[in-house]
């Protein structure tokens, strides 16, 4: 019925198991495809309780076969948005398109092809792994001949091969996320949502799990993502950054840094530093900002910092500043989303530090 | 694959799902049907089915011939009231009457023989101390039986009294037929005055025989009773009443024989076929009156009694008559509990949110559900049936009630599949209303609660105010008990009533359940 895709060597699982795949492959993690249309259409979209405002104009797409991560505090939207791209909760304004259905009104058919890797174990604790497997299988419609090979399939992918006989309250948190994962992958769908699938596991496991979700993009699914450790955002293609239920930004990890930091940073050190030197920096073309940093050190904020670098060390000589090292300098993403955040609140007119939770490194 | 065998997959998914999700709780299991039969097997073995005896003080006169010994009372009231004592202090019996200490007090009154000779009924005070209204009703109806007793032995003792008088007048009807023998021999001699004057002493005589016999024919009056028999008990013993106009023509031989004697010249044809006639008068009489005494007191006193036969097919048996009921009411309360926790849980756990992003719709979700608990119910009812109707003994020790099922297994089984399916639509409609475990819980056991009030079973339904009644009939039980009593104790089919009620409950119940878990379902 599907292709069979090699499985990547980071692979969850130990064994060389591959996960078949039901739909038309793209290779490459560049290969968020611009000329097909896009996965999810979200426009101006707001969800309301009463008077409580839950995410306010929302407007994205995801396209298929990239990894959207949708970063924010907590309480800041996340799960809410998951719930509008899902269906479970109908937006009070604006629109919301699933490959190309609402969610809210979805055939069978689309349903049967997205998968949902909700934030909380939400299974049932006093059955096994595998029982909790055929379970979700068989509310798919897969065929009870079948179902059992690739329920199978699956233990071994997300390793919990061993366990398939424990009942899920007996297992560890980390076990009932991949429980979830499975779950959320038995029916090969195109389209896959995780609400936080990393929050509360050790990094190792993260770590595989992100390994899984490009592996998986790597076959051609699309994968929206939420998480609330900001570290993650350069595992995915495109980041959304939410705040209290807006999108504050949007836009590949690179250009998020870069919309945050106001362009490139490039730090240099140098004995001879003057302030005359620095002010004759500040009239170069590209460069927007000079912060001295000690008598010795200085930060260029400048439009493309591998443009500037040669220019800048010409205009140092010029000033008979001898610089002993320049570099560009690549901020954590901590700093960037707390920049982001900065800004949002200056922009609403707060202070900033009224998030629920700041985003975790 | 076809859209409907994914349908059926979808539904199949939660009969396994929750038929594991049991299997895998062995004290479930164990609390599902152990519990249950434990319950029936010690309410059979428990339950005695005969009300408790009460206990009595009774109060005597100071003075006057009473029995002062409790032994002679107790005799008289039999097993069901145990006279503690008796005393002349009624202040010290009212005190041990508040204390509690005995159920009854009976005062006897003094002064019986004179109210009675006055032609008034005598009152005899029972005292009694209860807020219980069964034993309340209990007491009262104890206390009109022995009344009614007390009654009968004084009539059985008039009687008694009466049959002794009746020897005094066997003796005055032996001096008559002396005096006939006396008047014959007087005139054979000629002798016409001496004979008159037997004859007047005769007619003295028969005045009195007269009014005894009339007494006598009073006692067996049956005129003044509700129901007349059509035929006496004995017509050859006892139509006294016979007597009385026999005593009447002897009345009328006598005198006929004095006026005779009192002529001129008397026909001694005529004379002597009036001595032969009161002599006849005579011995009728004296047969009449020994069959008067031969009769028992008792029968003059209480002369009908009942003749009882149950038609049933089993014999009214308590523990019988109740399986059906709790085990009715068993399957009723376990399948309206689990419905309603697997619901709510459900919601608790949050999979409901994954079954909103499935392709799995809420009727699928609830057809499964309606199977799997089925199935699991039906098993729990074969394995109490099984218990409850073999007779397996273990050691001497019962094991099983060994009630009777006399009717067919298909309206047995349709009764028992028609409860649950009702009993599950209604744990639904319980699910759909409650925010948690423990409320589902607590609404479960309302409806227990109601079931035992208002089920039929415990308390018969004609003592329900009607509009109350109405809500016997918004529970399965009340439909399913009714049903299985009438296949298991009676051999026939439920009436029709019973089991449209638990289709139209079912479908009711099914129908509102779907319309709020949809709505809930679907609430964005």
């Amino acid at each position: 019925m599907t292709a069979n895709v090699p499985p990547p060597a980071a692979n969850l699982g130990s064994t060389n198991t591959t996960v078949a795949v039901a739909f038309t492959p793209t290779s490459g993690p560049d290969n968020a495809h611009g000329d097909l249309p896009p996965m999810i259409v979200v426009k101006n979209a707001t969800k309301r309780f009463g008077e409580k405002t839950i995410v306010e104009n929302l407007s994205f797409e995801v396209k298929q076969g990239e990894i959207f991560g949708f970063i924010g505090p907590s309480g800041s939207g996340k799960t809410s948005t998951i719930r509008l791209l899902t269906g479970v909760y109908e937006p009070t304004e604006g629109e919301v398109r699933v490959m190309g259905a609402v969610p809210t009104h979805p055939s069978r058919r689309v349903q049967e092809r997205f998968g949902y890797m909700p934030q909380l174990f939400v299974l049932y604790p006093n059955l096994t792994v595998r029982e909790n497997l055929t379970f979700v299988a068989g509310l798919y419609g897969m065929n009870p001949f079948t179902r059992r090979g690739r329920v199978n399939e699956l233990l071994k992918f997300v390793e919990l091969w061993e366990a398939r006989d424990r009942v899920a309250a007996n297992v560890s948190g980390g076990m009932q996320r991949r429980i979830e994962l499975a779950a959320s992958l038995l029916h090969n769908p195109p389209l896959l949502f995780a609400d936080e699938p990393t929050a509360g596991i050790d990094p190792v496991l993260r770590g595989k799990f992100w390994d899984e979700f490009r592996r998986l993009r790597d076959e051609g699914r699309t994968i929206f993502v939420t998480t609330q450790y900001v570290g993650e955002s350069e595992y995915c293609d495109r980041v959304g950054v939410i705040r209290k239920g807006r999108i504050v930004a949007l836009d590949t990890p690179l250009e998020l840094r870069r919309q945050a930091l106001g362009g490139d940073v490039v730090d240099f050190t140098s004995n001879d530093l003057t302030a005359a030197a620095l002010l004759n920096l500040m009239s170069l073309d590209g460069v927007r900002e000079v912060r001295p940093v000690s008598r010795t050190e200085a930060r260029i904020y400048v439009e493309e910092a591998a443009q500037a670098i040669p220019v800048l060390l010409d205009a140092l000589s010029a000033n008979n500043c001898t610089v002993n090292r320049i570099e560009e300098y690549r901020p954590s993403f901590d700093e960037v989303f707390i920049e982001l955040m900065k800004r949002d609140a200056a922009q609403r007119g707060e202070t900033g530090e009224d998030d629920d939770d700041g985003p975790s490194s | 694959m076809g859209r409907l065998a994914k349908r059926f997959i979808r539904a199949a998914a939660f009969v396994g799902k929750e038929i594991n999700e049991v299997r895998r709780q062995p004290r479930l299991i164990l609390s599902l049907i152990l519990g249950p039969f434990f319950i029936l097997l010690l309410f059979g073995i428990g339950y005695q089915g005969e009300s408790s005896t009460l206990s009595a003080v009774i109060v005597v006169p100071k003075t006057g011939n009473y029995s002062r010994e409790a032994a002679d009372y107790q005799a008289m009231v039999g097993d069901q009231l145990v006279i503690k004592g008796l005393t002349t202090d009624e202040a010290d019996a009212l005190g041990r009457l508040n204390r509690q200490e005995v159920d009854l007090v009976v005062i006897v009154p003094s002064d019986v023989a004179k109210q009675i000779s006055a032609g008034s009924q005598v009152k005899v005070p029972i005292l009694f101390n209860e807020v219980d209204p069964m034993r309340n009703n209990w007491v009262t109806y104890l206390t009109y039986i022995y009344i009614n007793e007390l009654n009968k032995r004084t009539v059985a003792a008039a009687a008694a009294q009466g049959q002794e008088n009746a020897g005094d007048l066997r003796s005055a009807l032996a001096r008559m037929r002396k005096s006939l023998t006396a008047i014959e021999e007087h005139l054979q001699r000629g002798e016409v005055t001496e004979a008159n004057q037997q004859v007047r002493s005769m007619q003295g005589s028969s005045s009195n025989v007269q009014l005894a016999v009339m007494l006598m024919g009073g006692l067996m009056a049956s005129d003044d009773t509700l129901i007349s028999p059509a035929e006496p008990q004995n017509p050859e013993l006892v139509n006294l009443a016979e007597g009385q106009s026999v005593s009447a023509r002897l009345g009328g031989n006598i005198k006929e024989l004095s006026d005779e004697l009192n002529e001129k010249n008397p026909d001694p044809g005529r004379t002597r076929e009036r001595l032969a006639s009161i002599r006849t008068d005579l011995d009728q009489l004296d047969k009449l009156t020994q069959q008067f005494q031969s009769i028992n007191p008792l029968v003059l006193a209480a002369p009908f009694y009942s003749d009882v036969q149950n038609r049933a097919p089993v014999p009214a048996n308590v523990t019988a008559f109740y399986a059906p009921g709790v085990l009715i009411l068993l399957l009723q309360h376990i399948a309206i509990t689990l419905a309603a926790l697997s619901m709510v849980r459900e919601r608790l756990l949050g999979t409901v949110e994954l079954f909103r992003v499935s392709p799995v719709s809420p009727s699928e979700i609830m057809l499964g559900k309606y199977v799997s608990f089925t199935l699991l119910l039906g098993l729990i009812a074969a394995v109490l049936l099984g218990l409850m109707s073999n007779n397996i003994e273990i050691g001497g020790v019962p094991l099983s009630l060994g009630v009777p099922i006399l009717g067919d297994w298909v309206p047995l089984v349709l009764t028992i599949t028609l409860v649950i399916f009702a009993s599950i639509g209604l744990g639904f409609l319980i699910s759909a209303v409650s925010k948690s475990e423990s409320q589902a819980v607590q609404l479960a056991m309302l409806v227990l609660l109601m079931s035992v009030f208002f089920g039929g079973f415990f308390l018969s339904l004609e003592t329900l105010w009607e509009p109350v009644r109405a809500l016997s009939f918004a529970l399965p039980v009340t439909y399913g008990v009714f049903g299985l009593q009438a296949t298991m104790l009676r051999g026939v089919w439920p009436a029709d009533i019973y089991l449209l009620g638990l289709l139209g409950l079912g479908i009711l119940f099914a129908a509102l359940s779907f319309i709020l878990f949809t709505r809930q379902f679907r609430r964005g």
